[in-house]
């Protein structure tokens, strides 16, 4: 009975071991058209990393990794293994892609801090420099406004010298001109033909020295000038005779001669008509013109 | 009768051996083991895949990774080993790939940021060089 149960058994055990022999080539080692189809997708994904120059370069071991990944899924004993095998080589092999993904941004991140680094320092350079401009022109402005200021004082103060040698000199009816301060000496200052000045001339010269002495910086022009009675030869050379004759007034009075310039000009600018003997007086005159600061009497002179 | 007995003898060995040839070659002794180890492998790939922000960069990735492990442990429960530890290993890969993704998603991030700090950068030093 043991005997021809364990004989039986064996044969048994034969006919069945053969059999599983063939049934996994008979049923399990045909992958179904799913495992099929998730094989396929992992074969493209893995072709697609394989294809990859970064892939390669960036991330060898990872791509190693998703072939053996591959080569386990091809060489699947089922379906449901190779489903699954498939399913982790194809993952695998996007890993690898990703991860070079990653190493290729990495790499620019490196160049763009050295780009940015190189920038930044150049906009600094030029902050820096904008930031001196702009110094500068503060400073160039305040310079500016400074100078304005001065300029201005200067100009106020000129003013109010003008005023006050005009206001001095209101007394010499004093007008002031382009050509400086004018003040006529005349009206019935001088006699007919005469050079000589009367005594309220000589006060008014006087006035003029005492002047002229406070205001060293300031020269004087002197125009004699006649009626128009008499030749033009004896006119002109009378006007020179009363404009020299204030001249000696005021070196006598201590007036530096180098200071003064005198002309006559005869009876060629008479300062009104000469139709009356009032009007003929109001020509015989000198005319004193109190030269502006700096300005060559020469240049003063009338033609 | 013992013809017939006979057959019956070999057709119970045949079973046996069928059990034997099943229980041996596809259910090892050890899988519990091997598939819990798997679970746990996959846990751990899932939290670094967290650690390194795949929510915000991978976020469909790391879904997936954690379906399948939340099938791979019901699976362990039901005593499907084999099959708790596939999908443990694909829970895995899932999240290394989402982990990979969420790296790869912020370097490139940070690659456009710097390129438009950079343009900004280039015209604010255009417009001062003028």
């Amino acid at each position: 009975m043991n005997y021809f149960t364990w004989n039986s058994m064996g044969r048994g055990f034969g006919i069945l071991l053969s059999l599983s022999l063939i049934f996994p080539l008979s049923v399990g080692c045909g992958p179904s058209k799913m495992a099929k189809d998730q094989l396929e997708k992992a074969r493209k994904t893995y072709e697609q990393a394989k294809a990859d120059p970064n892939a390669a370069a960036l991330a060898p071991i990872y791509l190693t990794d998703a072939e053996n990944a591959f080569q386990e899924a091809e060489k699947a004993g089922n379906s449901d293994e190779m489903i699954h095998l498939s399913y982790v080589a194809e993952r695998k092999a996007q890993i690898a892609m990703t991860i070079a993904e990653g190493k290729k941004a990495e790499e620019t991140i490196r160049k763009l801090n050295t780009e940015t680094a190189e920038l930044l320092a150049q906009k600094m350079k030029l902050d820096q420099q904008r930031e001196l401009e702009s110094k500068r022109s503060q400073m160039e402005a305040e310079q500016a406004r400074l100078a304005a200021k001065v300029e201005a004082e200067r100009a106020a103060k000129a003013k109010a010298e003008a005023d006050m040698l005009m206001k001095e000199l209101s007394e010499l009816k004093a007008r002031q001109t382009d050509r400086g301060i004018v003040l006529t000496i005349g009206e019935v200052l001088f006699a007919f033909a005469k050079a000589d000045l009367s005594s309220k001339a000589d006060k008014n010269v006087d006035k003029l020295a005492k002047f002229l002495k406070k205001y060293p910086t300031r020269n004087v022009l002197i125009e004699g000038h006649t009626d128009n009675i008499g030749s033009d030869e004896y006119n002109l050379d009378l006007s020179q005779r009363r404009a020299e004759s204030v001249k000696e007034k005021l070196i006598g009075d201590g007036v530096g001669p180098d200071r003064i310039t005198n002309v006559g000009y005869g009876k060629k600018y008479p300062a009104v008509s000469n139709d009356t003997d009032a009007n003929r007086a109001l020509n015989r005159r000198v005319e004193v013109i109190i030269l502006n600061e700096g300005v060559q009497a020469e240049t003063q002179l009338r033609e | 009768m013992d013809g017939r007995k006979r057959t019956i003898q070999q057709l119970i060995g045949g079973v046996l051996a069928v059990g034997a040839l099943l229980l041996g070659g596809c259910f090892p002794a050890n899988w519990p083991v091997i598939s819990k180890q798997m679970i746990s492998q996959g846990e751990k790939a899932i939290n670094e895949a967290k650690e390194g922000n795949a929510s915000m960069g991978a976020p469909d990735e790391l879904k997936a990774a954690e379906e399948k492990l939340s099938l791979a442990k019901k699976e362990f429960a039901n005593g499907w080993h084999n099959n708790a530890s596939r999908l443990a290993k694909e829970a895995a890969v899932e999240a290394d790939y989402a982990q990979a993704k969420a790296r790869s998603e912020k370097e490139k991030r940070t690659v456009k940021e710097m390129q438009v700090n950079i343009e900004t950068l280039r015209r604010e030093i255009e417009l001062q060089s003028r």
